[in-house]
This record gives structure tokens, sequence and C-alpha cells, in this order.
């Protein structure tokens, strides 16, 4: 009937995220430092020219020349091939670290939700209570217990980031869940999973995301300073935080050796957060803006 | 009118980031003393036509042409420390929401002073007594003491009296009052309608007055501008706009307005509801003194807030029941409480003469998908992610009513009985106007087929002419399915266009029931009478507060504590009862 009268074309398509995030300068940065650190993690094996374990491949603590581009360490390994290689422990550690706590906040988050009254109240203040220990405290207890290793590192900064995770996306859900649209659902007959699954977790996507991309950068930094601090990778693994805390005996006579790592680290993490700025901008207006 | 006007306004043009046009060409001008009202739906550029004369336009927007005389100066011209002089000294502004116009953390007295200390240079103390001069002309009781509460502490109608004191505390000689009473109950908007006309009354101050209610045109307005996708459709006095109006945009927005004192009464039923109730046939829902109680505050101060009780009321097949009330009335609560969304204390509400609260599981599901429920805000009540599609075929296959293909061809069925094309089903809601949302919104719930539909303001997010296409098909579907619809509104003109029966609610009763023409027309209770009388009439002759003039402040909202609000912001209450005028 008259209806008509206010069906109007639908409104110009939005150009899509990815095109959003990358026409932003910060999120083409972001995205190219995050491209050049996977292509490291997957073509540095054969790129590299030296073994990156190989002792004496030239003599020890050379300057950067074009034999060795940056160098060699107090072992004579060549220092490039080392920083190469740690790309792909790097990538390992930031994703493994971060899926751990995201998808363990995330499934906390929903219980706590979803059992509304105290047993939610009651897991949110457990939560509570370990975010008030700061990360690598925690991180430190973890790895007294297990054991210093790599794997006992990421798992570590993994479990302590988890109320961090969780604290975020019980309240990005708990704002949904006021929404009318959770209500129609639970009049439509929703059960609490179907609302968990199908409603919140769809809406919070956008946020958490964004977060766990930035929280990237936060789990490769705690775990280098773990391995820095001697807790984490054991020699000889080309790790960067272990090759800056090798490097630190050699500071006067080899700056370059902290300096490499060093660049190496804080790149990928400006490329990560550079990325998840971009990615908020990108994603939050378009989808949730009215 | 004699001299120059006030303000004169030429040819504005404004264009968006994109270079699209968003206003073209407007002009109009305002003489001293004078109330313009600039009436428009939204996306119709009366509110950016505002803005751009105190230079708060969006930043991405741009004034492309045009001229506004005010004073001696080109106001489209001016820099920032210019305007900055003119903003709140030579014109004042009032906002829609007086909550989000005033600063939450900062005390009225702080925001109240501001403006003196900075464009008069009065000192701390003679600050806060001109404030205090101003907040009592407003009529707000005790204003020294309201200087040290906080925004949340005030009724809605209270903030907004503030609110038109700061404007007011610099006698400015123009006031932009922008849908200054769109977010506040019929009761207090004929207030603030009123203290309006005094100020204007008083001081001589001219009123640029952006609106989208034909009633308060009517009720305040000398001369009026009709705004459409930023052109005039026409311009001229109220008397001529209402009675002789040129515009076909004009008249189709006169006659979009639903009119609470006379009119039509929706079609049919009343009688078979009538009938119904006599022959012993369970009513679809009947609630029997239900009552549904809150605590409210903190850990300390314990408040019991009693937002339903002992209401009893019934519901027959293809009848509707409109519950009206202002805010804090309960309305919404009840409505909450039958949908299940909601526990109650006591009483009980039967459904096709079924306890919902002595059913369980299964009984409970079934029992469920005989109610469904259209939300006020068709933004907040559909999935944003998900596919409208989708949202409409969810409750049939989580009642397992259909599921795959099937349910995904029924909700294309819907789409089209609600006046939508199929393919809307593969938009997401955001790709959709309000009006068609709302459409969608009202495919879901009648999807399932139901027995009783709650409507919890459906329409007062919309815009006149959506309303009133959203209410034609609520009514065309309701017939046919033969529906039994709880209609919540605060809105007598849309009550009287679709309700059979009414109920008024007042602090969580109810005051009075019967036929919308019997209650409507000869209210016995005092509520419903004040309620009534607030009520803008879309009839310039019939207006009550244009001229200004001789208005006795009303004080009525002095000191009443937002009864929907926290709970927390108690103000001591006087004379503070609606009912008595």
């Amino acid at each position: 009937m008259s209806a008509a009268v206010e069906i109007v074309a639908a409104p110009p398509r939005e150009a899509p995220w990815i095109a959003r995030l990358l026409r932003a300068p910060g999120g083409a940065i972001g995205a190219a430092l995050i491209l050049l650190l996977l292509f490291s993690a997957l073509f540095g094996d054969a790129l590299v020219p030296y073994s990156p374990t190989r002792m004496a491949a030239g003599r020890p603590l050379l300057a950067p020349s074009l034999a060795h581009l940056f160098g060699t360490d107090e072992f004579g390994r060549d220092e490039f091939s080392r920083v190469l290689a740690g790309a792909r422990l790097t990538l390992m550690v930031g994703l493994v670290a971060v899926g751990l706590s995201f998808s363990a906040g995330l499934i906390v988050a929903m219980l706590a939700v979803l059992a509304r009254g105290w047993r939610g109240a009651a897991v949110m203040r457990l939560m509570d209570v370990l975010f008030s220990f700061t990360d690598t405290l925690i991180a430190l207890a973890c790895v007294a217990v297990l054991g210093a290793s790599l794997q006992n590192a990421v798992l570590a900064v993994g479990i302590a980031a988890i109320p961090f995770y969780a604290r975020t996306a019980h309240a990005a859900a708990l704002v949904e869940r006021g929404k009318p649209y959770c209500e129609a659902a639970a009049v439509a007959g929703a059960g609490p999973l179907r609302l968990a699954l199908r409603h919140l977790l769809p809406n919070i996507m956008p946020v958490m995301i964004v977060v766990a991309t930035m929280g990237v950068s936060t789990a490769i930094l705690a775990t280098a300073a773990l391995s820095f601090l001697g807790l984490g990778a054991q020699p000889p693994m080309p790790e960067w935080g272990l090759m800056l805390a090798g490097a630190r005996s050699y500071m006067e006579r080899a700056p370059w050796l902290m300096l490499f790592p060093g660049l190496a680290i804080a790149l990928t993490v400006l490329g990560f957060n550079l990325l998840g700025d971009a990615l908020r901008d990108a994603i939050d207006p378009g989808r949730r803006g009215r | 009118m004699s001299g120059a006007p006030l303000l004169a306004l030429d040819g504005l043009s404004i264009a968006g980031g994109h270079g699209q046009i968003l206003v073209e060409d407007v002009g109009f001008a305002i003489n001293p003393g004078e109330t313009l009202a600039v009436v428009g739906e939204s996306g119709s550029g009366k509110t950016l036509t505002a803005l751009s004369l105190l230079g708060l336009l969006p930043e991405r927007l741009r004034v492309t042409g045009g001229a506004a005389r005010f004073g001696g100066q080109d106001l489209l011209r001016l820099d920032d420390s210019a305007l900055q002089h003119v903003r709140g000294a030579a014109i004042g502004m009032v906002f829609q929401e007086p909550m989000s116009a005033l600063n939450p953390v900062v005390t009225i007295g702080t925001q109240m002073t501001e403006a003196l200390r900075i464009h008069r240079g009065l000192g701390r103390a003679a600050a806060a007594a001109a404030a205090i001069r101003a907040l009592d002309l407003v009529h707000l009781r005790d204003p020294a003491g309201l200087m040290r509460r906080y925004p949340h502490q005030l009724s809605g109608g209270m903030r907004q009296r503030v609110m038109i004191a700061g404007a007011m505390v610099l006698e400015p000689a123009l006031l932009i009052a922008d849908e200054p009473t769109t977010a506040l109950d019929v009761t207090v908007q004929m207030q603030i309608l009123r203290l309006l006309a005094e100020m204007k009354a008083r001081f001589g101050t001219a009123i640029l007055l952006i609106t989208h209610d034909m009633g308060v045109v009517a009720e305040c307005a000398d001369r009026v501008v009709v705004l459409r996708q930023g052109r005039m459709q026409e311009t001229g006095p109220v008397g001529a706009i209402f009675h002789a109006p040129r515009a076909a945009y004009t008249r189709t927005l006169l006659a979009a307005v639903p009119r609470s004192d006379a009119g039509t009464t929706p079609p049919a039923v009343r009688s078979a509801a009538a009938g119904a109730a006599g022959t012993g046939t369970p009513p679809v829902l009947a609630i029997e003194r239900v009552s549904r109680s809150f605590r409210a505050g903190g850990l300390f101060r314990r408040k019991h807030h009693v937002a339903v009780d002992g209401v009893s009321l019934a519901i027959a097949a293809g009848e509707t029941l409109a519950l009206v009330g202002e805010s804090g009335s309960g309305k919404t609560t009840l409505g909450r409480a039958v949908l299940g969304l909601e526990e109650i204390d006591a009483g009980r509400i039967l459904l096709d003469g079924t306890d919902l609260r002595t059913t369980r599981g299964a009984a409970r599901q079934a029992l469920r998908r005989h109610v469904q429920i259209v939300f006020q805000d068709p933004y907040a009540s559909l999935d944003p992610r998900m596919k409208v599609g989708d949202a409409i075929a969810e409750p049939l296959t989580l009642l397992g009513l259909l599921r795959g293909a099937a349910a995904r061809a029924r909700a294309r069925a819907l789409l089209q009985e609600v006046g939508l094309p199929a393919d809307f089903a593969d938009r997401y809601p955001h790709q959709l106007s309000g009006g068609q949302r709302q459409r969608v919104a009202i495919a879901r719930a009648i999807g399932i087929g139901p027995r009783l539909l709650v409507a919890d303001e459906p329409t007062s997010s919309l815009d006149v002419s959506v309303q009133a296409h959203v209410l034609d098909l609520m009514a065309t579907l309701q017939a046919r399915l033969g529906l039994a619809c709880l209609f919540i509104s605060h809105d007598l003109a849309i009550v009287r266009r679709v309700a059979h029966r009414v109920a008024v609610m007042r602090a969580g009763r109810v005051v009075e029931t019967g036929p919308v023409d019997a209650v409507l027309d000869r209210p016995q209770d005092p509520y419903t009478r004040a309620l009534i009388a607030a009520v803008p009439v879309p009839d310039p002759n019939r207006a009550r507060c244009r001229a200004g003039g001789l208005v006795a402040p009303t004080g009525i909202d002095r000191g009443v504590a937002d009864a929907a609000g926290t709970g927390r912001g108690v103000v001591p209450c006087g004379a503070a009862d609606p009912a008595v005028r």
C-alpha cells in the first residue's frame, strides 16, 4: 500500500573494512610491518645466509658489513640470520599466547554473563583478583612452577593475560546483553547458549579482535622480557629477548647486538599497535554506528 | 513588524563531506520578540540550519553559500573568537536532551556561572547571585540549593528549566531551541513551552524553535518555515500554514499528525471484544492484581520502589488496549512482565487462561510463542550483525516451526507482508531506515503467529509520516490475524488512533480504564484530565502559549524527583502533584 513512500534506495555501500583499513596511513604502515614479519617467519629459513645457531660463521663481535649485515655476536654467529630466524619464534609466541588468553577469557566472560546473579559475579571477582597482580608477577610464578623454557613462558604470558580479556569481553557483552535485540531474541525463545553464540559473540567480536591485535604486541614484549630474564627461551635459541640479554654484556664493544633485536621487537610491536588502532577505526563506525 | 529583523538568513546552503547538498537556499527572518518554528522530519536540515548560525556544524560539513545578518554582522562569516562572543551572550541555545547537554560531573552552579564569568567578567559571588536569579526566573524551587546539585539529581523537566535559565541568564536577543521538549513527558512539555512563552513576553526574546511536532508548532509559533530534505517548502504565519497550506508536503505533514482531541477510531472489533468479554471466553491476556517492586539505592540507603502496584487488566482477541502514562508510571515494567522478561512479586498473568508462572520448560516455551513484542527503538531491537532475513526466521527455527530453506522462504514472505521487498532479507539492519526496521521488527513478531502483541512505544522514534504508515500496517495485520495488542504509549493522539480501550497508569496504579472515546473525551480521573489537557493541539486557534502574555507560572514540576530515575536522585518533594493544577 502506501508503504512505498518510505522505501528508499539502499544507502550507498560503504567501502569494505579492509579498504578503509589500508587507506588509513597507520593501518597501511602497520599492515606492511606485519607482512614483513610474516614474510620473514615463512621464508626466513631459505633466505638466511648462515644457520642461525652456527658458531664461528665469522669472527666474534664483527661490526656490520656486507658479509655480515648485522655483524656477529660473541660466538661469531651471524646476527642477521638470528634476527630473521627470530621472526618465526616471535610470531608464534604472540599468536599462541594471545590465542590462549583470548579464548579462555572469552569463555570465562560468556559464562559469567550467562550465569547471572552471584555465580557470574563470583567468576568476575576472581578475575579482578587475578587482574590486581601484574602480568609479569603471574608469569614469573607460572614459570617458577613449570620451569624455564620458551613454551612455558608463552603459557605463562597467556595465562597472565586471561583476566584482561575476560574483563573486556564481559564489559562488552554486558552492554550488548542489555540491548533490546537480546530481549527480543529471548522472547523469541532463544536459550542462553544461543544468545551467547549467535547474538552476543558476533557483536562483541569487533571490539575483541581489536583488543587482541594490540594484545599480540603486549604478549611479545612480555615473553621477550621473560626470556631476557632467563626464564623463557634458552640458549642457543634465536629469540629476540634472549639475544638482547646476551648482548647486554657487550653493549660497549658491540652496540649493534642490542640495536637489531631491539629494533625488531620495537617494529613488531609498533606494527601490531598501528594495525589494532586502524582496525578499530575501520570496523567500529560502519557496523556499530547508527 | 516594524524595523529591521533581528536575524535575516538568506540563501543558506550547506554541503557534506562528499559534496552532497544537505541544505539548499534556506532563508528566513526573525523579528524581535517573535517565535519562528522550523519544522521538518529527520534529515530535513532543520538542526543543521540552527547549528550553522552558531558556527557549530560538524567538522566535515561546510557552509557553501548564504548570509545570516544579525546585529550588523554576518554570522556565517565570523571567525571562532567572534562567534564565541555571539554564542551565549547574544544568542542562547537550548538542546533536545537536557541530560547530555549538561555536564554530569559538574554542579548546576558551576555550569550556570561559567557563561556569566566568561561573557560578563563577573566575579564569583556576583555570578552566583545572577545565576540564582535566573533559576528563580524559570520557577525552580530553592535556587540556591539547586546550585550545589548535579544534573542526575534533577528530573528531565527540571534539567530543561536549568538549560533555559542558563540560556536566559545573559538575556540573549535570540534563543535557539532545538526540539526542547521532545525528550519530555507531555505535562512537562506543556510547562516548558509555557516557560519559553513567558521568557519571550518578559524579555522580548525572539525564539527560533526547531521541532518535528506540529502540535508544538501550533502552540507556540508566530511564523513557520517548513523544511524537507534541505529545501524550504513553505513559509508563512502559523494560521496560514495550518489552515491554508500551499505546499503539498505541508499538507502531508498535517494529515499525518494524529489528533487526540477528535478523530477516527480504529475499525471494528470493538463490539467483538466486548462480546467476548461477556460470553465468558477467557481473554487472551488477563492481568490480575500484579505487583512488582524494585530495591533501589546504594549499600546503606535501601529504598523500595513500587513500579507496578496491584494492576488488573484484560485484553480480548482482536482488541487493542493502550496503556498510557508518563515515564516512571510502570507501564513498561508491566509490559515486560507480560513478556516474561520481568518477574512479578504478586498477582497472576494469564495467557488464554494459563498462568505463565506455573508453567515450566516446554510448556512455558509453547506459551511464549503466543506473546511477541515490538520495541520502541528499531535501531536497537535488531541484532546489528544478523541479516534481516535471519532475524525474522530466528523465532521460527527456535520454536521448531520451520527450518532451513522453509524458514528463509517464510521470512521473505513475511517481509512482503509488512510492505518491504523480499530481497531485504539479505540486508543488514544498518542498511534500512527507521520505519523499515520497525516493519522488520513487526514481521519478526508476527511470524510465529502470536495471539498477543506487546508494542512498547513502537512509533515514538519515527517521523510522523512514517509513524502513520507503521500504525496502519499494525492495524491491518491485527484485523487480519485477530491479534490482541497491548499498546504502550505516552502519546494520546496515537492511542486515539489505534486503541479500542485505554488504561491510564500513574505511579504503578491504573487510575482509569475504559473505551478510548469515553476516557479521552470524558475523563473521570483528575490525572487523566491533566494528561489530556497537556497534549499540544495542532490547531493554532486553540493554542495556549503562543502569544506569551499572561501565563501563570505553573510550578508543577518543581522539586519532583524523577520517578523513573535511579532512585538516588532524592529531591525534596513540594507541591509535586501533576494532577493538581
